[in-house]
């Protein structure tokens, strides 16, 4: 099930230098203008029971930049969705190959092997395309993940929380590298990440 | 022979896991203790402009030119394939990681596991090696670039793939990597100058005036940058006709200038005069370094444009009053 609203909030700025722009654009491409620049849009798709994941997409994105970003963002619910399935929906390893590919495993693994499950909403916004180079391109994001709670598999929240839930922890910056390839589809490569503190990861803070 | 490649992108499954074992040796450990979830992947590296990260590479890099700020120099291309594992070591560095290759390829058959090994074994026995991909971290396009290259390429012994690193861009990585010092001014007088006092500038904490980098892909070959520090120049703003520069400086400049005033300024009107607007002089010095590399043997020599350094800070500078008694 997916449903669009609008978002009416955005980010603030960012160091020029970087072209990071928290409220989600592409590297490159100026916007329709700062005093007319559309909002992103959010969907919000369910991974499960209780679980549900929200994506601001950044707007004025081309259609090989589009397919870039749901590369990522079509993973992101899909690990969730691992999650949410108590590790049945593996079809989140169709959109990750090599290094990218042991992470996404072991990340769910981490909660199945533990007979853990989650609820709550997970968050991610600020997407953009930081860089393309022929068949590779790199995709920057902002996660939140400060609407999550670790359950165990019948749903019930578990005491100790991991510190990602909590802020400032639970916000951080994700990157992943990802290629075309011979069919056309983008997969992940690599993945790369900073938290708080890293200034990257505060930049994403709301 | 050709070279041939395992591809990365969409194809068989079977060939998908290529860089697990590449990267990540031959770990099958799952995290299974302590808290599930949270960020993916290794540590980002911030304030990515230029210098040097190398990513899955085996160059090293050595040499007191290390570890200073980068001062913006980006190599050509910041992705490149780098000769890695035989025949025979890339195959039991895939076997090594069948199981994780059935974690990530569910529903995959021992057939199709044999049919991804075939690749590697078909080449064992053969002179050459796998080349991988490397990249810069430092440099801004440096992931995508990776990530647009092949998992792995398979290349007969005496030749070098497309995009696989040379001698130049070994060199052009060594430049990349080279810092040099940042130094730090001198003047007298020190406080505050006069009007029509000269004053002398020199430079501390330079050190060693020539600097280096080696880059060496062991075994293959090794590039050598070296920096010389070539003269130091001084400037005024606002200069003439408010300053006088003089430029005589020698590599660092002129501590003792007692015989002849030959680097530093002479300031010509007070920084209270009204054409200051009640600003102070902005002194100038600029470190100038000769940069030149070669690779080993000198099969490659390459010039580039000389590193330049510049510190700065503000000087008052005030008018001596006389009192004339008749």
């Amino acid at each position: 099930m997916v449903s669009v609203c609008a978002v009416l909030t955005a980010c603030g700025g960012s160091p020029q230098e970087r072209e990071f722009t928290p409220a989600g654009a592409v590297a490159g491409q100026p916007s329709s203008g700062a005093g007319t620049a559309k909002p992103p849009v959010a969907e919000t798709v369910a991974a499960g029971p209780g679980l549900k994941v929200e994506t601001e997409w950044p707007t004025g994105l081309n259609a090989s930049h589009t397919a870039i970003v749901k590369a990522f963002t079509d993973y992101y619910a899909g690990r969730w969705r691992a999650v949410g399935s108590l590790g049945k929906d593996k079809s989140y390893l169709g959109g990750v190959e090599d290094a990218a590919a042991r992470d996404a495993y072991k990340w769910v693994r981490g909660f199945v092997a533990g007979k853990w499950s989650a609820r709550g909403v997970a968050k991610l916004y600020a997407l953009r395309v930081a860089s393309v180079d022929g068949h590779g391109a790199q995709i920057d994001a902002c996660v939140d993940e400060s609407g999550v709670r670790v359950t165990d598999r019948s749903g019930t929240p578990v005491s100790a929380q991991p510190a990602w839930t909590k802020p400032p922890r639970s916000t951080y910056f994700q990157v992943a590298a990802v290629r075309q390839g011979d069919d056309g589809t983008w997969r992940i490569m690599l993945f790369r990440h900073a938290s708080y503190p890293d200034e990257r990861a505060k930049e994403c803070v709301r | 022979m050709s070279t041939e490649r395992t591809r990365r992108g969409r194809l068989p499954r079977s060939r998908r896991f290529l860089l697990v074992s590449l990267l990540a040796g031959a770990s099958l450990t799952v995290a299974a203790a302590g808290d599930p979830g949270g960020p993916q992947g290794g540590g980002y590296q911030d304030g990515r402009t230029a210098g040097v990260t190398l990513e899955n590479s085996s160059i090293r890099l050595s040499g007191n030119g290390l570890g200073g700020s980068a001062d913006g120099y980006r190599v050509p291309r910041p992705c490149w394939y780098e000769p890695g594992k035989s025949a025979e070591e890339m195959l039991q560095s895939q076997e090594s990681v069948r199981a994780m290759w059935f974690h990530t390829n569910p529903g995959a058959t021992e057939e199709q596991y044999e049919e991804f090994l075939k690749q590697y074994k078909d080449k064992v026995g053969q002179p050459g090696k796998w080349w991988s991909p490397a990249y810069n971290s430092a440099d801004p396009g440096g992931m995508s670039c990776w990530a647009g290259l092949e998992g792995a390429l398979w290349v007969p012994q005496g030749t070098t793939p497309p995009g696989g690193i040379t001698a130049e861009e070994l060199l052009q990585i060594a430049r990349a990597a080279l810092t040099v010092p940042e130094p730090t001014i001198h003047l007298n007088p020190d406080a505050k100058s006069y009007v029509n006092l000269p004053t002398w500038v020199w430079l501390d904490g330079i050190g060693a005036t020539t600097r280096s980098v080696t880059a060496t892909l062991p075994g293959v070959m090794s590039a050598t940058v070296t920096a010389t520090l070539n003269r130091t120049e001084v400037g005024s703003e606002p200069g003439a006709p408010l300053a006088e520069t003089r430029n005589a400086c020698g590599t660092t400049g002129k501590r003792d200038q007692s015989g002849g005033f030959t680097c530093g300024v002479k300031y010509l009107h007070s920084s209270a005069d009204p054409s200051m607007g009640g600003k102070a002089y902005r002194l100038t010095v600029t470190t100038v370094w000769d940069v030149t590399g070669a690779s080993t043997g000198g099969v490659v020599g390459l010039a580039f444009a000389p590193v330049e350094v510049t510190v700065e800070r503000g000087v008052t500078v005030g008018e001596v009053q006389s009192t004339v008694r008749r």
